[in-house]
């Protein structure tokens, strides 16, 4: 009896961890099945740990083999309540939100089609009261550009219109919506048709819940969103080095042109290693003998250019110990002019 | 666009000093180019980092020694084979090579690990004033000297010793001892 | 011994007993340990990574001279910072021992470290504390102290003497 009763235990523990990874060794090809065919006899066998080290060896070679599982979305391990999560959403950023104009924010037109034909192939002919988020991405867009574009005319005013622009579109580029997006919870409430969601959906639906925003309150809520979150990326960011001037020793020669200064002259301050293939260079740009700006170089060429760009920076008012941006509750009663727009270079060269 | 690369660059070029030897304690002069030629100069040092500078140093023929030292410091050579050790006073050495001193006593300075050899490549050394033109155009700037160089006897004029302040003079009965010159006893004898 | 601690708690999990469960024991298994051990003697080369009896006293060694040199790590740090620290204000023709009694006179509580790393990525900030001190010091009255001159601010008299003279030889 004793040693029919230790066979049963043997099975049953062999059939326990055989179940467990009984999906693994279904995906595994047939030859690798062969390739273990002994290994499921270590199971259980007995208790020398040498023998129990080999059996965890090859699950681990087993594991690798399979691959990593597959992501999957929190509703599939049963425990999810979408509503909740998105109402959920709105009450982290301390916002009112309409839950309704909020949930279709999460709506992508792929998963709007996908429910569609879902219906088709169930052989049902209800219609979907479902709408997608472009319109409130289009709406959310528009506001978030104007008004970046209203504050950054207000904090640099002295700056072109190209460098405005080139810094508003680093500030909505795909990639800097996609970073937003990520970190603020958008991806288990995005609704589309592939989980995890690809990068240019996290962008259309942050949009839309700026969008979604103005729909349940005001354009004034929205845009303190906008001044939250999107603005304050340019901390830490050379705001400067954005904007690519193509000749700065022109543009310079125009700007000092236009304030009744002398022309710019460029002077070697100082150099070294200069007969090594490294050397350096410092190039002092002055007029009216006084300093504008300089800055070290590979060559003379590249330090001309260089400080060139410092004398610009510093004629804009754009020197790295300017003021700080203002963020937070000191931005919330800016007094922002929208239809005002700074000159842009091609003015300056007219004139 | 790019200005901050430019900074890094200046940030992490070799500068070029200059250095001049004449007059100066050799052993002291080494720590302080040592300080230079590992970059203990630099706030971004880091003891595994090369990231020291090229020192040119000149008239290393004229280094001064503290004391006696020329005569009494010694410097050793073994060659490990049988019978191969020798030794050379500081004066011997410096007649045979009027670099050697100087670059002796910065290897020895110089921290005792794989990037020895490193640093001393990146000193210059030149027993006069005369310097290549490709080696003395990399130079950027000059390191301060440790001591300050005296002024000779000889490069004072008759009246400058004339007019120079006395608090008295010797009466004119006063004997002073002479030494007689050398140069005089080797035409007597 | 810190990081034997690891290497013994591996795996205190065996399979003991009739009803082959596992069962928390005491002692780690002795194949387990091994082979966590593997991971010290991956750098090794040859039968002292590949035999245990050849390589454990190399690795146990490994692991001894680790724990002891986490102990001097903040030591070498310190000593980093200092001469940063000393380089930075040599640069300000500042002395660092004045420098550092000056500013805890002040009330400006910042230690070694973070004014090296000041130094580093914000010179201009570096620059004001030192330009803070020596704005003190004169009006305390103690001005030895800042008559240091600016690294780079020393006389190059000779070097333009020697420049001028190859450049007249060359030509």
């Amino acid at each position: 009896m004793a040693a029919l009763q230790c066979v049963r235990s043997l099975s049953k523990v062999r059939y326990n961890v055989l179940h467990k990874f009984s999906a693994a060794v279904m995906v595994v090809e047939n030859k690798s099945v062969r390739r273990y065919s002994t290994s499921h006899q270590l199971v259980g066998k007995s208790s020398n740990s040498r023998q129990h080290l080999s059996y965890l060896y090859e699950l681990y070679h087993r594991r690798i083999e399979v691959g990593p599982e597959k992501e999957r979305h929190p509703s599939e391990y049963g425990c999810w309540n979408h509503d909740a999560e998105i109402y959920a959403f709105g009450q982290r950023f301390g916002e009112d939100f309409n839950d309704m104009v909020l949930k279709e924010a999460f709506v992508q037109r792929c998963f709007v089609e996908q429910e569609i034909e879902k219906q088709k192939d169930l052989g049902l002919d209800m219609e979907i009261d479902m709408t997608d988020n472009e319109i409130l991405a289009e709406k959310g867009y528009s506001l978030a550009s104007r008004f970046i574009k209203a504050y950054l005319r207000y904090s640099f005013p002295q700056l072109f219109e190209e460098g405005i622009s080139a810094i508003h579109d680093f500030l909505l580029s795909d990639e800097m919506l996609f970073h937003i997006g990520c970190n603020i919870g958008l991806k288990e409430l995005i609704q589309s048709a592939t989980y995890p969601p690809e990068h240019p959906t996290y962008v259309t639906t942050l949009k839309a819940v700026i969008g979604a925003l103005i729909e349940s309150q005001n354009e004034k809520k929205a845009e303190d969103f906008v001044l939250d979150l999107i603005i304050p990326q340019l901390v830490g960011i050379d705001v400067s080095e954005l904007w690519n001037i193509e000749n700065p020793m022109g543009l310079l020669c125009a700007l000092l042109k236009e304030q009744n200064l002398g022309e710019p002259e460029a002077r070697l301050l100082w150099s070294s290693a200069s007969n090594t293939i490294m050397p350096l260079h410092h190039v002092g740009i002055y007029s009216d003998k006084k300093l504008l700006g300089k800055s070290p170089g590979e060559t003379i060429s590249i330090a001309e250019d260089m400080a060139a760009r410092e004398a610009i920076k510093k004629l804009l008012n754009m020197t790295d110990n300017r003021s700080p941006l203002e963020l937070g509750d000191k931005a919330k009663n800016l007094e922002l002019d929208f239809n005002k727009t700074n000159r842009s270079v091609s003015e300056l060269n007219c004139s | 666009m790019a200005h901050n690369r430019v900074i890094q660059w200046g940030a992490m070029a070799r500068t070029w000093w200059l250095y001049d030897a004449k007059f100066q304690c050799p052993y002291r002069s080494a720590e302080k180019l040592c300080m230079y030629l590992e970059g203990r100069h630099k706030p971004l040092y880091h003891p595994l980092s090369d990231v020291g500078d090229h020192v040119v140093v000149i008239n290393t023929r004229y280094v001064a020694m503290a004391e006696d030292l020329w005569r009494k410091q010694q410097y050793k050579h073994d060659t490990r084979y049988a019978g191969g050790k020798s030794s050379a006073t500081a004066w011997r050495l410096h007649e045979a090579d009027y670099t050697k001193i100087l670059y002796k006593a910065v290897y020895s300075a110089a921290p005792k690990n794989l990037l020895r050899p490193t640093i001393m490549r990146r000193l210059h050394l030149y027993p006069e004033e005369d310097v290549p033109d490709d080696i003395i155009g990399n130079v950027s700037d000059v390191i301060r000297q440790i001591q300050v160089v005296p002024k000779p006897l000889d490069s004072y004029s008759a009246q400058e010793i004339e007019e120079f302040p006395k608090l008295f003079d010797w009466p004119e009965d006063h004997v002073i001892y002479k030494r007689k010159a050398t140069t005089e006893k080797k035409e007597e004898s | 011994m810190v990081f034997l601690t690891f290497v013994r708690n591996a795996s205190r999990y065996t399979f003991r007993g009739v009803q082959r469960k596992y069962v928390e024991t005491s002692e780690p298994s002795r194949l387990m340990k091994r082979h966590q051990m593997k991971r010290v003697g991956a750098k090794y080369y040859g039968r002292l990574r590949n035999c245990w009896i050849i390589g454990v006293n190399i690795m146990n060694k490994a692991l001894r001279y680790s724990t002891r040199d986490t102990a001097c790590k903040s030591e070498k740090l310190d000593k980093l910072y200092s001469t940063r620290l000393e380089a930075a204000c040599l640069e300000h023709g500042m002395d660092q021992k004045y420098f550092l009694t000056s500013l805890a006179e002040f009330d400006i509580n910042l230690n070694r470290e973070s004014l090296a790393n000041l130094a580093i990525y914000e010179p201009r900030t570096f620059q004001t504390l030192v330009e803070f001190v020596k704005k003190r010091s004169l009006e305390i009255g103690l001005q030895s102290k800042t008559l240091g001159a600016p690294m780079g601010l020393e006389p190059r008299g000779i070097l333009e003497e020697i420049k001028k003279a190859s450049n007249s030889s060359s030509s």
